[in-house]
């Protein structure tokens, strides 16, 4: 050990090191400074960044003792919760924080930047931001906030929002978590203080497929540190295995063990668990775990699977093959036998993951003396992961308590009870110690949940003027190793969108689901994403084909207002959507004959400019009576307490957990408007399984709807309550209502105060009970459920302006419209920005994010420089058109949104690039469109442009 | 992942680190690529030389003539110090292209040089300039070694330490370009870079052409003197920069990888060989260099 003494934020600290130690390892752990977070460790993400003397360094790439004598600053040393500077003060302004994971280390790298260029210009910002990453923002308000901070205001105005005036409802309320994410204050699972826990690190498979013979962990046993190592076998006699076997026709049950014993899966499979005093100790140990592997070949192509020529993923199964279903209605057949033309197009989606900025974790603490278990873990879905997790480790639901933290990210990826949180729990309570594992970077893109690698063969039978007769579809999908969620599940959405916003007479639809050896798929944010591209991009290609213009073709399909409610192809409701008027609105911001125009006249000066054009419809919220109807097993309730302390003070609690989406300022918002109160005084406690109530969770953007939708109704049952109080203490007046936590009632000049509170309401109802009116229990506390409609839809228009080069075949996003229709609007900043992240998300699997294996099945992604995520150099400025349509079917006329983004700008870009190089005569149709494969494409097609044959 | 135990040792003069140095010790920089590379284990190490505390190594003395660098100068330094750009303006350019700000603040040149990735952009620049690097060790004392002979496999021998390097600032009127291709992404790693200069005479005509590639063949190269030679004596245009282009990239020898086939590389080169020779053609004049 080596003693290293250093300043942090003007305050001494010495303290004894390994050579080896990290330095942000050093400021977190023995400083205490958790406010400088971990994303990657190889120096790609940013998110470490702290100064050192004042100039921005990467705390992962720096050795503790490389400290001696320095003076840093840390997040922490920026400014408190209740005295942001000017700084972190921007950024809540201008909604730069989602899940402010990566915030400390863009507070840190904008403070020197401007601290050296004061009144930066916003292209000067994005090159000093384009070394942080973030996952949730798409960037664009973290550029606001960035101006604003410069001194500079280049914020686009936000467009109209729903909402009645002087409502909580439809305010662009700054968040109320920002204040703790930008100070460092927060508490991710990795901060949350586990006296005396032990650490974990997974012994993984560095082949994808392989029969484990033999496993020696003596050596890693014996080594400095080390608690046990334990593999599979151990874990079998302590856990259940995990069993996914929905009674759902076409699928095949599958279990998975809690750690593989047979054999392994895909490089990344765990197969033994070292336990040691620290992460260092640990990886040291399972560097020693002798596993003996005997290589059998790789399953990487779902074709060869589904032509019974790879080997078997799953020995107890008679094929890879895991799913299949059909879909169809109306007479296909007899449409295609009509049809003018038949179009037929094809779509690959590459392998993605979602990549949180926060990696997975848990940390699990077993009280033998009461037998309970308490776990801090970041899952988007408190209590069915205690229901699930409670089961595999044959405990009663009441001995299980998780806890969510403040959470880094998830976008579906942390839905799961994975086999690392069985293991860290099973460990805690054998070991009777507290154990933790935080995931590393490479672990969460080799090892964790991956999506989207489907593909899809379309058949459009049109008339000659371009209208839709009938479709056909093949949808295949690779869904990797194991079944973490049914099989059928991703797929069967992607089935039922896919008629979009058009009027499909005919429709019949394959969906076949293989196995394979990569990572397990799962649901990533907009699981049916691939749906909006491969149906838009189907109508240009009728389009292309038949001489017409994009416009024209959706013009003559597209399902109109007055046509609804409309049943589509495949049997879904559409009600309170506005496709026609999105299209509408957004055409109208934007000069389509213009842009032609310039199309024409760029490419005769060889400019390739593009505009792809994608209408969306996303399904959200997903009550109980769709998974009955899907054949998807799950419910879609959701509850819902809101309670008035003595004091008046009011808290609220659902079953739904956030992961940057600001629950906490939203649920606020919805109880306030229907209590009476104000957003400020209603307290939102969420995650704790022993303070929420059961509900299934954040997930298909649901929040909105389902979280908010039942705190609406709980705090309306509550007010009702309050009223009938007052009324009592007011000698029976009527037409009383609540406004800002005072009892108003309606007079002529319209409402004026009685002179009673909320809070005297709550002192009556707790402390002189026996002035209640007849019949009223005590206290002032409502708890309830409440199952959403089966589905609420939202509907989006995206228009994606791209220039291409046609060397490099680089991809410039010119301009981005999207006219969104999420019903109410609780918080339109908020809504904004999940618009911004969600376009940026889908926008970054065109162009850029991809897993990819070698033909061994080796991952060649695992780590950020090779699995690429776009920077603030890439993003686009997304403008927002509200056209807010409330819901007929949803307390308050919410809808759900967040995942439409991604439908939409997977197709509007993909569509703008094959617009940009239309007289290439090539299409792009499998994702990404990295620059390199884009030039290789194009190959000298276009005029001017060298290609193969002039190397 | 966190690194594998090591030794650390803080020599605290240049005679002391060339002293104790034995084999296997890995010595520490700017540590940008090094600490990546122990944190994932690909890396493991006996003993650490951090040589961040050796006075002198920071030096960096732009004067008449030559650009003489420290081995630990930092990339911020190359990229935003007056006398730094006067002198080697196209070394400044591409020490801006290096990672981010964090990176060059942190990242040296000496350490780039010693860890010789073939895509890196300021081994391309010593390349282009025929860039002199002074390596020390106690077996050999002092030893003057062109930087091109350091990028190769075995190039910097057990036991030396390279202390600066001399680059010659470019002669007066001399322009140059540089240009990079990244890898799509916040990485941004570079795919392939191009860097160059041009003399011109009079009426214009070219009397000198270097350029330098990186990230398209197993280390970086410069065009031919032969070769250069043979373009001489023209009035820059597009054909006579197409023509450079051309030359530089029959000379690669590129690999096709999962971010890039080869012969995108190829094309990249050539692509960006037009430009940076339009650049340096348009900067070159007897002013002095813009």
């Amino acid at each position: 050990m080596i003693e290293v003494s250093f300043t942090v934020n003007g305050r001494p600290y010495r303290i004894a090191v390994e050579p080896r130690t990290l330095l942000s390892d050093a400021l977190r752990e023995q400083c205490g400074l958790t406010g400088t977070h971990a994303g990657c460790e190889h120096g790609v993400c940013g998110m470490c960044t702290v100064l050192d003397g004042g100039q921005p360094v990467r705390s992962c790439l720096m050795l503790a003792v490389q400290a001696e004598g320095r003076v840093f600053t840390t997040v922490e040393g920026l400014g408190a919760p209740d005295e942001l500077s000017p700084l972190q003060d921007a950024f809540r302004a201008e909604h730069g924080v989602q899940c402010g994971f990566c915030t400390p280390g863009i507070l840190l790298t904008l403070r020197a930047y401007l601290d050296q260029h004061p009144g930066a210009s916003e292209a000067e910002l994005r090159e000093a931001l384009s070394g942080n990453l973030c996952r949730c923002t798409g960037y664009q308000n973290i550029v606001a906030a960035a101006l604003r901070a410069a001194g500079r205001c280049g914020v686009p105005e936000p467009g109209e929002c729903s909402g009645e005036r002087g409502s909580p409802l439809g305010a662009a309320a700054v968040r109320r978590e920002d204040a703790r994410l930008l100070t460092g204050t927060a508490r991710f699972t990795d901060d949350v203080p586990v006296p005396g826990a032990v650490h974990v690190h997974f012994v993984r498979s560095p082949h994808a497929h392989a029969r484990i013979t033999g496993i020696d962990t003596s050596a890693a046993r014996a080594a400095d540190g080390v608690t046990g190592v334990f593999t599979g076998a151990d874990l079998a006699r302590w856990t259940s295995p995990a069993r996914m076997a929905p009674p759902i026709e076409g699928l095949v049950p599958m279990e998975t063990e809690t750690l593989p014993s047979g054999k392994v899966r895909f490089a990344g499979d765990p197969v033994a668990v070292v336990v040691a005093a620290d992460r260092y100790r640990a990886e040291d140990a399972g560097a020693l775990v002798r596993v003996e592997y005997e290589p059998l070949p790789p399953v990487l192509d779902a074709e060869e699977s589904l032509a019974g020529d790879a080997a078997l993923v799953d020995d107890s199964l008679d094929s890879n093959v895991v799913f299949r279903g059909g879909l169809s209605s109306g007479d296909a057949a007899a449409a295609f036998a009509r049809a003018d033309r038949v179009v037929r197009t094809r779509f690959s989606h590459q392998r993605m993951t979602h990549a949180p900025m926060e990696t997975r974790g848990c940390a699990a603490v077993w009280d033998a003396g009461r037998g309970e278990l308490t776990v801090h873990t970041g899952t988007q879905v408190p209590h069915p992961f205690r229901t699930q997790l409670a089961a595999r480790l044959r405990l009663r639901e009441d001995q299980v308590r998780v806890i969510v933290p403040d959470v880094g990210g998830a976008f579906g990826q942390k839905l799961v009870v994975y086999r690392e949180d069985v293991v860290v729990a099973a460990l805690a309570m054998r070991l009777g110690r507290p154990v933790r594992w935080r995931e590393d970077r490479g672990e969460n893109l080799m090892a964790a949940a991956s999506a989207r690698e489907d593909s899809a063969e379309v058949e459009a039978a049109v008339t000659a003027d371009g209208r839709i007769l009938a479709l056909r579809a093949r949808l295949l999908s690779d869904f990797g190793a194991y079944s973490f969620f049914p099989a059928n599940y991703m797929l069967r959405v992607v089935a039922m969108m896919l008629p979009g916003v058009y009027r499909v007479p005919a429709y019949s639809c394959e969906m076949t689901v293989v196995l394979s050896t990569k990572v397990p798929a799962a649901p990533m944010r907009a699981p049916m994403a691939v749906c909006t591209w491969v149906t838009e991009s189907t109508v240009d290609a009728v389009a292309r084909e038949l001489g017409l213009d994009p416009v024209e073709v959706r013009e003559r399909n597209m399902l109109r207002e007055e046509e609804l409610p409309y049943v589509t192809a495949s049997g879904e409701t559409y009600e309170d959507v506005t496709p026609y008027r999105a299209f509408g609105a957004v055409l109208d911001r934007y000069d389509y004959a213009g842009f032609r125009r310039r199309q024409r006249e760029g490419r005769a000066a060889g400019v390739y400019r593009g505009v792809g054009l994608a209408c969306v419809v996303e399904p959200t919220t997903y009550g109980s009576a769709f998974y009955r109807s899907a054949g998807i097993p799950g419910s879609g309730h959701e509850s819902a307490w809101v309670r008035i302390d003595p004091s008046g003070s009011v808290a609220a609690s659902t079953g739904i957990a956030a992961a940057g989406q600001g629950h906490e300022t939203t649920l606020a918002q919805v109880v306030a408007a229907g209590l009476g109160v104000r957003p400020e005084d209603v307290a939102v406690r969420l995650g704790d399984t022993e303070v929420a109530p059961y509900g299934m969770g954040t997930r298909g953007a649901r929040s909105g709807t389902a979280g908010g939708g039942t705190a609406l109704l709980a705090a309306r049952r509550l007010k009702e309550k309050v009223l009938a109080i007052a009324r009592e203490m007011l000698g029976g007046e009527d037409g009383l209502d609540v406004r800002d936590g005072e009892v108003v009632a309606a007079k002529e000049d319209g409402w004026v105060g009685t002179g009673l509170s909320v809070a005297d309401i709550a002192r009556t109802a707790y402390l002189d009970p026996l002035s209640l009116p007849e019949g009223l229990e005590p206290g002032l506390a409502v708890q309830l459920a409440y199952d959403p409609p089966p589905m609420t839809y939202s509907n989006a228009v995206h228009l994606c302006e791209v220039t291409v080069d046609p060397v490099t075949g680089q991809v410039r996003i010119e301009r981005y419209l999207v006219a969104e229709d999420a019903g109410t609007v609780i918080n339109p900043a908020v809504v904004e920005g999940q618009v911004h992240g969600a376009v940026m998300l889908g926008a970054g699997g065109v162009l850029c994010e991809g897993i990819v294996y070698d033909e061994a099945g080796r991952n060649l992604a695992g780590s950020f420089r090779d699995y690429a995520l776009p920077s603030v150099r890439e993003a686009p400025a997304v403008e927002v058109v509200h056209c807010g349509t409330p819901s007929s079917r949803t307390p308050g006329g919410m809808k759900g949104m967040s995942e439409g983004g991604v439908m939409g700008s997977i197709a509007a870009v993909t569509a703008a690039v094959n617009d940009a190089i239309a007289p290439s005569g090539v299409t792009v149709s499998r994702l990404p469109v990295t620059p390199p494969r884009l030039s290789d494409l194009l190959d000298g097609r276009l005029p001017g442009v060298p290609g193969h044959q002039d190397e | 992942m966190k690194p594998a135990p090591f030794e650390y040792v803080r020599p605290e003069s240049l005679d002391e680190l060339v002293g104790m140095l034995t084999a296997g010790d890995v010595l520490l920089a700017g540590g940008q690529s090094l600490l990546p590379a122990l944190s994932e284990r690909r890396r493991r190490l006996r003993r650490l030389v951090d040589v961040n505390a050796v006075p002198g190594l920071e030096r960096c003395e732009a004067g008449p003539g030559l650009l003489r660098a420290g081995a630990l100068t930092r990339h911020r330094d190359l990229a935003g110090r007056a006398d730094v750009r006067a002198a080697v303006p196209v070394l400044a350019e591409a020490a801006r292209h290096v990672g981010h700000e964090a990176v060059r603040v942190r990242g040296t040149l000496g350490g780039s040089i010693a860890n010789a990735d073939p895509a890196a952009e300021l081994p391309g620049v010593c390349v282009l300039l025929d860039a002199v690097a002074r390596v020390r060790s106690a077996a050999a004392g002092e030893r003057a070694v062109p930087v091109a002979d350091l990028l190769r496999p075995g190039g910097l021998a057990e036991g030396e330490v390279i202390t600066v390097v001399e680059v010659p600032a470019l002669r007066p009127g001399e322009g140059w370009g540089f240009a990079e291709l990244s890898r799509p992404g916040a990485y941004a790693f570079p795919l392939v870079t191009v860097s160059a200069t041009v003399m011109r005479g009079s009426g214009g005509v070219v009397t000198g052409v270097r350029a330098a590639v990186t990230g398209a063949a197993g280390a970086p190269y410069a065009l031919p003197g032969e070769e250069a030679a043979g373009l001489l004596g023209a009035v820059p245009s597009a054909a006579w920069a197409g023509a450079v282009a051309g030359r530089l990239a029959a000379a690669a020898r590129p690999v096709s990888d999962h971010y890039a086939s080869a012969g995108y590389r190829r094309r990249m080169v050539a692509h960006l060989a037009r430009r940076v020779l339009a650049d340096a053609a348009g900067r070159a004049g007897a002013g002095g260099t813009p």
